[in-house]
């Protein structure tokens, strides 16, 4: 039997961890106007009066106390303080009533509710015999009443409160503008947009703030948030606004529109801004790697132009002879066959012909030619066989890299400054460079040619 | 024994069938709103909530003496700057709009005391006074010097435990410090008339900067009490 029970208790049990299990919200202390006008929905959450000077307003508050404990309620009104930015805020209660404030009347001052009960307190508003037309802002708040705490550090209290607005009939001055439009990256790393606007009437404006950003370089939109907040009377008010990050950066344009309902109906106040997101490290690097690059290929290229501009410029002549092709020539001139085709226009096939005039760039670093043009004006030998026409050379991809700078050397209508007496029947291999080829200039091709002259005297 | 088994077996099927009915029952009324039933009429009572603010753990449970400490600096001859954090994750500063505030709601930051408020201690210094930004005592009523400054825009605002809720039209404030007569409340939040009618959000990282006078004598006691307020605009 006991064993029974045992078994009966551990299946209640587990039939309890089965069970769905609901949760139940903890909810505060708080207040509500406790007779809202079904003509106007914002009087479910704030007090709105409309009433002439020295008269007197009868209405009350709901004070709740959603907690699971007894709670001791203060309940009072008190003045209103700009808050920064320029947003609604109530005076402490430990700070004197001073404006309108002073114009409620509450029956209580403190209420002790059970857990989730509430109470309606009721209260009176005198409303002045001089004050002024428009819109007269006050606060009814509540908090626990309980002691301060001491302890070392920042201690924190909450109170709940609601905007209670009297408006005086009359001339109702409506004025709204943008006082300031900036973009900023906050201390956070935020990106932000922020816009202040100044009502200089005396009522409170419902205002639509649109902002509208663009990338100015892909017009696309980036980003885009309607709000509508009111701006009271007499009030600046500043909106930030998070804008989401782009690690790519970029220029953006951003604008900002402002819809309410002015003096003579609907206006709209607009205003522009032009901005740049920085980019990330990481972007910045990766850009900084294109751009290098780049440079990098645009100065190989324009090197190459000018070597081929050089090249020609600092060419000599070489007449064609029997048996020579493209291919052949270039070995022997120790310069690319591709050069030597490029830079006389030569195409495929490549073909050269007898008694041609060939432009040869001259290559740096290059001994004395093995044949000059005067040797090939002169018919010297050449151990090639010479055949009408040159076939298509057989070309070789892989010939030597090196030794392709052009030298400058006197104009092939020009003597040679030298004369060689004796043909040249097993031209010299030209010697492959082993430095780091440098661009030769005219003069170190002259003083060359001039070492050599006084070396053969 | 064979009894004892019967017995287990009934005693089972009863439990499990308790236990799914009850839950078919909730699960129903959850989709429907109502369980139709001949001869039983169930009621069901949501009272109104309220616009409330407060700080809360990660499990949204309420803390129950909320504070945070400012990192703690050495005696110094010249004027220096602590820091402290509003809003961390296990101290999440949260707001709660149940269908109060359908117009919107701001969440300000004020010294409980007001504009007369210090930091306190047996050698008090001020959180209010603007002079050289806190380093000397200015033309305040109090003869102490020290500015704090409170920049809700560095932190990071979320939705709560609302699952369809967002973080639209509402905006975070900016910095700022903390001058007696123009400057008494700090805007921490500022929701719009758009923002969501049912919604809760919590709000961390919120930093604080305290100024400290040169000469300002060690002690570990030096408090303040701050109040955060709520208020349905």
């Amino acid at each position: 039997m006991k064993k029974t029970k045992t078994a009966l208790l551990t299946l209640l049990l587990l039939s309890l961890i089965y069970s769905t299990v609901f949760a139940i919200g903890q909810d505060g202390i708080g207040i509500l106007p406790a007779y809202p006008r079904e003509d106007n929905e914002r009087t479910q959450s704030i007090f709105i009066f409309e009433s002439a000077p020295g008269t007197t307003i009868n209405d009350g508050v709901v004070v709740m106390n959603n907690t699971t404990d007894t709670k001791t309620i203060l309940v009072y009104a008190t003045d209103t303080t700009p808050s920064s930015d320029g947003a609604f805020a109530c005076k402490q209660l430990s700070e004197d009533i001073v404006n309108e404030g002073t114009w409620y009347k509450l029956e209580e001052s403190e209420v002790t509710l059970e857990p989730n009960t509430n109470i309606i307190v009721p209260f009176t508003v005198t409303i002045p015999e001089d004050v002024s037309v428009g819109e007269h802002n006050a606060c009814i708040v509540v908090q626990e009443k309980k002691e301060a705490e001491n302890n070392a550090g920042v201690n924190l209290s909450f109170r709940a409160a609601i905007r209670s607005v009297v408006t005086i009939p009359g001339d109702m001055l409506k004025k709204l503008e943008i006082e300031d439009f900036f973009y900023t990256k906050n201390e956070g790393g935020k990106n932000q947009l922020t816009v202040t606007l100044a009502n200089s009437g005396n009522v409170s404006l419902d205002t639509s703030i649109k902002i509208d950003v663009n990338n100015l370089i892909s017009s696309k939109l980036f980003y885009s948030n309607t709000s509508e907040f009111t701006i009271l009377n007499s009030n600046q008010q500043t909106f930030n606004f998070d804008i989401e990050n782009n690690p790519w950066g970029g220029i953006y344009k951003a604008v900002v529109t402002i819809t309410f309902d002015g003096q003579n109906g609907p206006e709209t106040l607009t205003k522009e801004l032009t901005f740049v997101i920085v980019p990330s490290v990481y972007a910045m690097a990766l850009y900084a790697s294109v751009l290098i690059i780049l440079i990098t290929a645009i100065l190989l290229l324009s090197g190459s132009k000018r070597k081929y501009k050089m090249a020609v410029r600092d060419s000599e002549e070489y007449i064609v002879k029997e048996g020579d092709t493209l291919n052949s020539i270039a070995k022997d001139h120790n310069v690319k066959w591709k050069l030597l085709a490029k830079i006389n226009g030569k195409k495929a096939p490549f073909e050269v012909k007898v008694d041609e005039r060939l432009k040869i760039p001259m290559v740096k670093g290059k001994e004395k030619t093995q044949e000059t043009p005067l040797m090939a004006e002169n018919n010297l030998p050449n151990e090639r066989p010479v055949i009408p026409t040159t076939s298509i050379p057989t070309f070789n991809n892989q010939q030597p890299e090196v030794g392709v700078e052009p030298v400058q050397t006197p104009p092939a209508t020009q003597p040679a400054p030298f004369v060689v007496s004796e043909p040249i029947s097993n031209p010299q291999p030209i010697p492959t460079p082993t430095n780091t080829p440098q661009e030769s200039t005219s003069e170190d091709i002259i003083k060359d040619i001039q070492g050599d002259i006084t070396k053969a005297q | 024994m064979k009894r004892n088994k019967i017995i287990i077996t009934v005693s089972a099927l009863l439990i499990t069938f308790i236990t799914g009915a009850t839950t078919m029952y909730f699960l129903y009324k959850e989709k429907y709103g109502v369980v139709r039933s001949a001869t039983t009429a169930l009621t069901q009572i949501i009272n109104s909530g309220t616009l409330t603010a407060d700080i809360v753990d990660a499990a949204y449970t309420p803390v129950a003496s909320p504070s945070f400490a400012m990192s703690s600096k050495n005696f110094s001859f010249s004027c220096q700057s602590s820091t402290g954090t509003l809003g961390t994750a296990s101290q999440q500063l949260y707001v709660q709009n149940p269908d109060a505030a359908d117009s919107g709601w701001t969440l300000t930051i004020a010294a409980t005391s007001g504009p007369t408020a210090y930091w306190d201690s047996t050698v008090d210094y001020d959180y209010n006074d603007a002079t050289s930004s806190g380093c000397t005592d200015g033309a305040d009523a109090d003869s102490l010097a020290g500015q704090m400054t409170i920049d809700a825009s560095a932190g990071t605002l979320a939705v709560g435990s609302c699952n369809s809720c967002t973080i639209n039209n509402i905006t975070k404030g900016s910095s700022a410090a903390f001058a007696e007569t123009s400057v008494d409340s700090i805007t921490l939040l500022n929701a719009a008339a758009g923002s969501d009618d049912i919604g809760d959000w919590k709000l961390t990282g919120v930093a604080i900067t305290q100024t400290i006078p040169g000469e300002q004598p060690a002690a570990s006691d030096y408090s303040i009490n701050l109040t955060i307020t709520v208020t349905a605009v």
